[in-house]
């Protein structure tokens, strides 16, 4: 009956099926271009538009699977490959998008609208791009619109950090264009299929993913980048950029033993930052490189189970962590502050966000009911069945360690904890609606599994509604509360205290600079004793160099940003050209 | 530090907490496991792992906060940096390739 119904379905979707062969990129580009002159109102109708549109465009794609192809020189780009990995990330990055512009309905900002289209469309791009020529386009658009969330904010630090995000993705970018260029040398071909670390251009094409994935100590982007965001570009971003990543890897990399090792780090080391990190959304950051591991540890073991659960997982992330990063956005619109030392009591005055975000902070530490167990059971099965003993106390403590900073200091310290004497309003309605939607979500698929289920990539038949499953759980995270209750009791839970903590960002936030700074009088040095032989432009190199650098990764101001852009700018050309040269 | 003081409602709910706790353990006991790994059939494995992880990771990272923590405005401080590097002329001033050229 049911199935019945859903064949009819697709025979009467498949009468549309040019619309399956636009490519949702060019959709969202053109809903981007229209916000861009239109007047707000009609903007924000587009924009609430657009997810549904797409959502009918990839039903109609389940109907006809396009397959489009488009020559460039003598090469053909796949712009869009439909499979169930693709259109599961397609159908995710709609929802976050219909989450997330309700949420910033009340947001009057061309910027960030202008920007969310792009993103979001970049986004689709990537996902359903069947090459790594398209990819790399895709990939570097998504850096590129997204940084406007960061200037959006419009602090004085926003620039500087905008920048540094910008300057990392496009990196990225870099060393996944050479990397696609060295395969194409060695294969002929450019298709982006399972691609493997047996050799040189496997390990570039690792690293640029690794680096929207957060890999560890290529994660400094992330703490730095999603605290300086708006409310509403921080929920966008964390939905999306690391998501595409997570899509890439498990594309490419799926099976990769060495993947399992970088996952386990990323779930354990976060954790101990965002015990003692004090703006809440950084912690919400770390927690997010710690959920990430999560999902590269399965995409890493490679077995149905655990590539399908790190695909759950992902889905079900982008939601709670959405879920997280829009409650607290709500806490930081509201009272203007993000600090957990300068909140607490906020209950009082915000019951209704309080309860959202606690539906949020209980999905993120996998309670049974809720999404986040439905999916993490799969990835730690999964570890466990091949039998990586170590990898699964490991995932257990990092378990246990995301229940007690995102599952409870984030709700204890904005909501309950001491009375910080704020008594800020709800947010506005548009807010809840879309925390609530998010809210149902959770519990939606966390009682009702088979909803994700059915949409995973592999066949499986997995329940993770057992006796011993669920006990253990409950025990786990019960006990972790009970420490926490403990901690707190003999007052040893560390407080939280205005501080900055040192983290991989350090070294091109300080020690670049001030070693720059330090080498200066040495290199005019240098350039006055070479500008006797060779003339001064030497010297002009040097110093401008040093100047670039320094103001690159510390402060910048108007004028240099404009000749940073120009570098980065001509990056990418230049290496477009080698691209052309090559193919040559 | 001192220890913080409890409201009662806050105590009940504690207690019912606690509770929640210890019949959870005794769950161990009637609850029949399908093991896939030896440790997990020990008595009270979850609830212990749970805790002792949590004390130890809350120890770790308040000890880490020796190394790593920084005052607020510890990222802020580059102006100076910027200002050296302005004092720096682009051109190299008294030594000229050009005053070279015509001497």
């Amino acid at each position: 009956m049911e199935s019945a119904f859903i064949v009819s379905f697709l025979e009467w979707a498949a009468q549309f099926q040019t619309l399956a062969l636009i490519p949702p990129a060019i959709i969202y580009f053109l809903a981007a271009l229209t916000v861009l002159w239109s007047s707000h109102r009609v903007g924000r109708v587009v924009m609430f538009a657009m997810p549904f549109l797409t959502v009918f465009q990839l039903v109609v794609m389940v109907a006809v699977q396009p397959n489009v192809t488009l020559a460039l020189l003598d090469m053909s780009l796949v712009i869009l490959r439909v499979d169930a990995l693709s259109l599961l990330f397609a159908l995710l990055f709609n929802i976050a998008a219909l989450i997330g512009v309700i949420y910033a309905m009340h947001v009057r900002d061309r910027l960030q609208s202008v920007s969310a289209m792009c993103y979001v469309g970049s986004a689709l791009g990537a996902v359903f791009a069947g090459d790594l020529l398209t990819l790399f386009i895709f990939w570097e658009l998504l850096a590129l619109s997204s940084v406007g969330f960061i200037w959006a904010r419009r602090q004085p630090e926003s620039m500087g950090a905008g920048m540094r995000y910008l300057l990392v993705q496009v990196v990225s970018g870099l060393l996944l264009l050479a990397g696609a260029l060295y395969l194409y040398g060695q294969t002929g071909s450019l298709l982006f299929n399972h691609i493997g670390l047996d050799g040189p251009a496997g390990w570039l094409i690792l690293i640029a993913f690794g680096i929207k994935c957060g890999f560890p100590l290529l994660h400094g982007w992330i703490t730095e980048a999603y605290p300086a965001a708006t409310e509403a570009g921080a929920v966008f971003m964390a939905a999306i950029t690391t998501k595409v990543a997570v899509y890439a890897l498990a594309r490419g990399f799926q099976g990769e033993e060495l993947l399992v090792y970088i996952g386990v780090t990323m779930t354990c080391f976060p954790i101990f930052y965002a015990v003692i990190e004090n703006d809440l959304r950084r912690v919400l950051a770390y927690s997010m490189i710690n959920q990430l591991g999560f999902m590269v540890c399965g995409i890493g073991v490679g077995t149905t189970l655990a590539v399908n659960g790190a695909v759950a997982h992902a889905f079900n992330d982008v939601i709670f962590k959405g879920l997280l990063f829009m409650s607290m956005g709500a806490v930081l619109m509201q009272t203007g502050r993000i600090n957990g030392s300068e909140l607490g009591g906020l209950y009082r005055t915000m019951p209704k966000t309080t309860v959202l975000c606690i539906v949020g902070a209980m999905s993120i530490s996998a309670f049974p009911l809720l999404s986040g167990f439905v999916s993490k059971a799969m990835i730690v099965t999964a570890v466990l069945e091949e039998h990586y003993e170590w990898v699964w106390l490991a995932l257990l403590f990092a378990s246990a360690g995301v229940f007690h900073h995102a599952g409870i200091k984030i709700p204890y310290f904005a909501f309950f904890a001491h009375d910080s004497g704020l008594r800020p309003s709800e947010p506005p309605t548009n807010v809840l609606i879309a925390m609530s939607i998010a809210a149902v979500l959770c519990i939606g698929i966390g009682i009702y599994p088979t909803l994700l289920y059915q949409m995973l990539p592999f066949d499986m038949d997995y329940t993770p509604y057992d006796a011993t499953h669920v006990l253990a759980q409950l025990q786990l995270l019960w006990f972790s509360a009970l420490a926490f209750v403990w901690l707190n009791l003999r007052g040893w839970y560390p407080p939280e205290l205005p501080s900055v903590n040192l983290d991989v960002d350090w070294i091109y936030r300080k020690v670049v600079p001030r070693s720059t700074a330090a080498l200066l009088p040495h290199l005019s040095k240098i350039g006055e004793r070479s500008a006797l032989y060779i003339g001064d432009g030497l010297y002009r190199i040097g110093v401008l160099v040093a100047r670039g650098l320094v103001t690159m990764v510390g402060q910048t101001t108007s004028i240099r940003l404009m000749a940073i852009y120009l570098l980065i700018v001509l990056m990418l050309y230049l290496s477009l050209d080698a691209l052309i040269v090559l193919l040559h | 530090m001192s220890k913080p003081t409890v409201p009662t409602a806050v105590q009940r709910l504690l207690y019912v907490f606690y509770g929640l706790a210890a019949c959870l353990v005794f769950a161990d006991v009637l609850i029949h496991r399908h093991v896939s790994h030896p440790a997990e059939s020990w008595f009270a494995f979850y609830p212990l792992f749970g805790f002792v992880a949590c004390v130890v990771l809350v120890f770790a990272a308040t000890a880490m906060r020796r190394i790593v923590m920084r005052p607020q405005d510890y990222y802020d401080e580059l102006a100076d940096v910027e200002k050296t590097l302005d004092e720096v002329p682009l051109d190299s001033g008294s030594i000229s390739p050009h005053d070279e050229d015509r001497s």
